[in-house]
């Protein structure tokens, strides 16, 4: 059921119940998970919080604390699953679920209680959901109607016709039916993010405040930076943001005087998108972003040889540019951003800049929202275990919210340098696989496989660290191409597989191409019909749709099957 | 040299860190009371050849060191086992009327025994205030909040808390939660206070 009045509706029913709020383990959901908690906090509201990393993970956790809790909170998890269904819950629990995964289940869209979905006011997005009529319809009255009828026989002869008229009527809506569902269902993608849905809630109340909107700015850079959501979509929620930004600075600007220095300030800004560069050396930090390492193929040598050159025309000397970014000296900082634009054009790299927020606390370096996201999804990612044993399971989780708490927590510093190793993991993988002509075309798309027992395996067993590896690689794929090729390639979509955690299988991991501008991601349904045709044994137990594990000997044949479907 | 031993008893107090309590130095606390006896036979000797023939003092000095070497290590001991009790009275503060046993081990049989009866005071007090009695372990502390964000390190199984509802607490789960509830958890190390 979709909550219209999520104030009224939502927040102001679970403020006198004791709340469990489960958290699906991406930047997202974590920055939605600190506004919510903020908001309780102001309310006194008891909570629990607990992580969830996958479905059955989020079907234990609710059977262990079913009893004790009556109100729910998904973040980021649960609306595209059939909620009642696979958790089968008490009658009097309620279940609020918000959530950025999109298409929303129709069951939970359509139920009459229970379970509740809290989506962006006035979007085009309920639109977009098939009418109810079109779904659902009820046939048992009529069937009865025609039971009385049948016992007189005089009609008989006139009703015969009739039901045939029905069930044929019956057909075509049913055809329809499926139709319908299935163009539903057809792509998985990204919606609103959870953490502006949870602020624009907080907004309602006049509760936000300048750390909320910090969140909520994360919250949708990290849809953007992880290639959940396109371009245009980024920019419009980017805007939005924007509008509230300077609602708050302004009222800051009040009270002038009483504003320190240590309270945080955020500032828009029209910035590089390069990766860490404030924290890295400008050198690396090219080296390493998806937009100009795969421009400048740098994996090769005339690659380097290219990016050399770039710095050349630029006129930053070699020396300051691998230096560490603080130590660069201040005019070359002042003015990297329009040199960097200058001969961008030259080198034919486009979207060198773009709109996001930079913030500041103190007087520490400033601190890029894109640079949190990487940190906190690293920090996710991490596989490394440096802490003590007693709370290994989970502790990613709880040192990530702990890394957002504060811009100046030192989490987030550990998180930056783990992000720089995995950027050098994803660099020098993609250049061994681009050498090696690791990925295939299969026709309809393309292929990778990641051999057990290759280098940075337990970064790859690590699905969040498995998507961005693929984008990487079927960028830099693209550029490795010649010209006519690659206009045909642009629409082929990859698919990579990697060992899995678990013994003996196989994640599948399918991302959307490179044409496709919305981030559509088709291959959620395409690898269940894949897996129903083949009666593969494969687990569709991830969140998102598009990750799956197979059974290692089914592989060979669900991979045939899924040719045989998109082509 | 005389009350080398007992110094070192004090030494080692000195050492334990703060608010800890080190094992109890039976062995250390014998060889002291041994000197003494030593030291006090030896003492009773001289002295009784003292009272004999008034014209030999030459022990005279003897006795005086021995006797200030009997006085000091009686001082040391009784600092010795006097810091412990203070610790053993902050514990019961900090942990409540169940220590841990890993402290309990590392107490004597008489320290034990002074433990239950401060105990059985300090409850007895307690009960006496107001109608009812009041807990004076909890809130040492004014709080800042009423309720506080915690972590969950052990699997603990259910909490049943004062308004009669449960929750579940679960390794690495966290809670917000009033502080009176956790307080006492918070010490045993089943939870964590989230800042």
């Amino acid at each position: 059921m979709l909550i219209t009045d999520p104030v009224k509706d939502f927040f102001q029913k679970i403020i006198e119940e004791r709340v469990l709020v489960m958290v699906a383990q991406d930047v997202d959901g974590l920055c939605a998970c600190k506004i919510l908690q903020s908001l309780f906090k102001c309310d006194h509201v008891q909570y629990t919080l607990v992580p969830v990393e996958d479905k059955q993970d989020l079907v234990t956790e609710f059977d262990s604390h079913k009893e004790q809790y009556k109100h729910m909170v998904l973040l980021n998890c649960g609306g595209s699953i059939d909620l009642l269904e696979i958790l089968e819950p008490d009658d009097d629990v309620m279940i609020y679920v918000i959530d950025s995964r999109r298409p929303i289940d129709l069951v939970n869209f359509y139920c009459e209680r229970q379970v509740y979905l809290i989506l962006k006011q006035n979007q085009e997005e309920a639109q977009l959901i098939p009418d109810y009529d079109h779904i659902y319809r009820n046939y048992d009255s009529d069937n009865e109607d025609s039971d009385t009828e049948y016992e007189q026989s005089s009609k008989r002869h006139k009703f015969d016709q009739e039901t045939l008229e029905k069930k044929r009527e019956k057909r075509i809506w049913e055809e329809k039916r499926k139709e319908i569902i299935f163009d539903y269902e057809e792509y998985s993608y990204y919606g609103t993010s959870a953490a502006l849905i949870l602020y624009e809630l907080a907004w309602k109340m006049s509760k936000d405040d300048i750390t909320m909107l910090w969140w909520a700015i994360i919250g949708v850079t990290s849809q953007y930076q992880n290639k959940k959501i396109g371009r245009e979509k980024y920019i419009s929620s980017v805007l939005e943001l924007q509008g509230h930004l300077s609602r708050l600075n302004h009222r800051e600007e009040d009270n002038e005087n009483t504003t320190s220095i240590d309270s945080i300030k955020i500032n828009f800004e029209h910035d590089l998108d390069i990766a860490l560069y404030r924290h890295w050396s400008l050198f690396e930090s090219l080296c390493h972003s998806l937009n100009t390492g795969t421009t400048f193929k740098v994996w090769t040598n005339l690659g380097m040889k290219r990016l050399h050159q770039f710095l050349a025309e630029m006129g930053i000397p070699l020396t300051q540019c691998k230096q560490s970014f603080a130590f660069m000296e201040t005019k070359t900082r002042d003015n990297l951003q329009t040199l960097v634009q200058e001969s961008a054009e030259k080198f034919g790299l486009r979207n060198i800049k773009f709109h996001s927020f930079t913030a500041q606390c103190g007087f520490n370096h400033k601190l890029c929202a894109s640079d949190v996201v990487f940190s906190v999804d690293s920090i996710l990612t991490n596989t490394e275990s440096s802490k003590p044993e007693s709370y290994e399971d989970n502790s990613n989780f709880v040192d990530a919210l702990e890394g957002l708490s504060r811009i100046t927590s030192p989490k987030l510093e550990e998180g930056l340098q783990l992000a720089k190793v995995q950027l050098r993991a994803i660099k020098n993988n993609v250049g061994s696989f681009i050498d090696i002509g690791q990925v295939l075309s299969y026709g309809p798309f393309l292929y990778t496989n990641i051999k057990e027992g290759s280098p940075d395996c337990t970064l790859f067993a690590q699905p969040l660290f498995l998507v961005t590896f693929s984008h990487f690689l079927l960028h830099s794929y693209m550029r490795s191409l010649g010209k006519s090729k690659r206009d045909r390639a642009r629409n082929l979509p990859l698919v990579i597989c990697s060992p899995s955690p678990q013994e003996g299988s196989t994640m599948v991991v399918g991302i959307p191409p490179l044409s496709e501008e919305s981030r559509k991601n088709l291959f959620g349904n395409a690898f269940h019909h894949a897996s129903e045709r083949t009666k593969s044994r494969t687990q569709h137990h991830f969140f998102n749709p598009a990750i799956i594990t197979v059974v290692n000997e089914d592989r060979s044949k669900f991979i045939d099957a899924l040719i045989t479907i998109m082509s | 040299m005389f009350g080398e031993k007992a110094l070192d008893l004090i030494r080692e107090v000195h050492r334990t860190r703060e608010g800890s309590l080190g094992p109890y130095n039976e062995d250390g606390v014998r060889q002291v009371l041994e000197e003494m006896q030593v030291l006090y036979e030896a003492n009773q000797q001289d002295v009784a050849q003292l009272v004999q023939n008034d014209s030999d003092q030459t022990s005279l000095t003897a006795v005086q060191i021995r006797h200030d070497s009997l006085q000091r290590n009686k001082r040391c001991l009784l600092a010795y086992l006097y810091n412990r009790l203070q610790k053993i009275r902050a514990l019961r503060w900090e942990f409540g009327s169940v220590l841990p046993t890993d402290v309990r081990g590392n107490m004597s049989p008489k320290e034990i025994e002074w433990f239950t009866k401060y105990n059985r005071a300090l409850a007895n007090y307690m009960r006496s205030l107001g109608n009812g009695g009041l807990d004076l372990t909890q809130d040492l502390h004014p709080p800042q909040n009423v309720h506080i964000e915690v972590r969950c390190v052990e699997d603990k199984g259910e909490l049943e808390l004062d308004d009669g509802s449960k929750i579940l607490l679960k390794k690495n789960s966290l809670h917000y939660l009033p502080r009176s509830q956790c307080e006492h958890l918070i010490r045993q190390g089943v939870l964590k206070h989230v800042t």
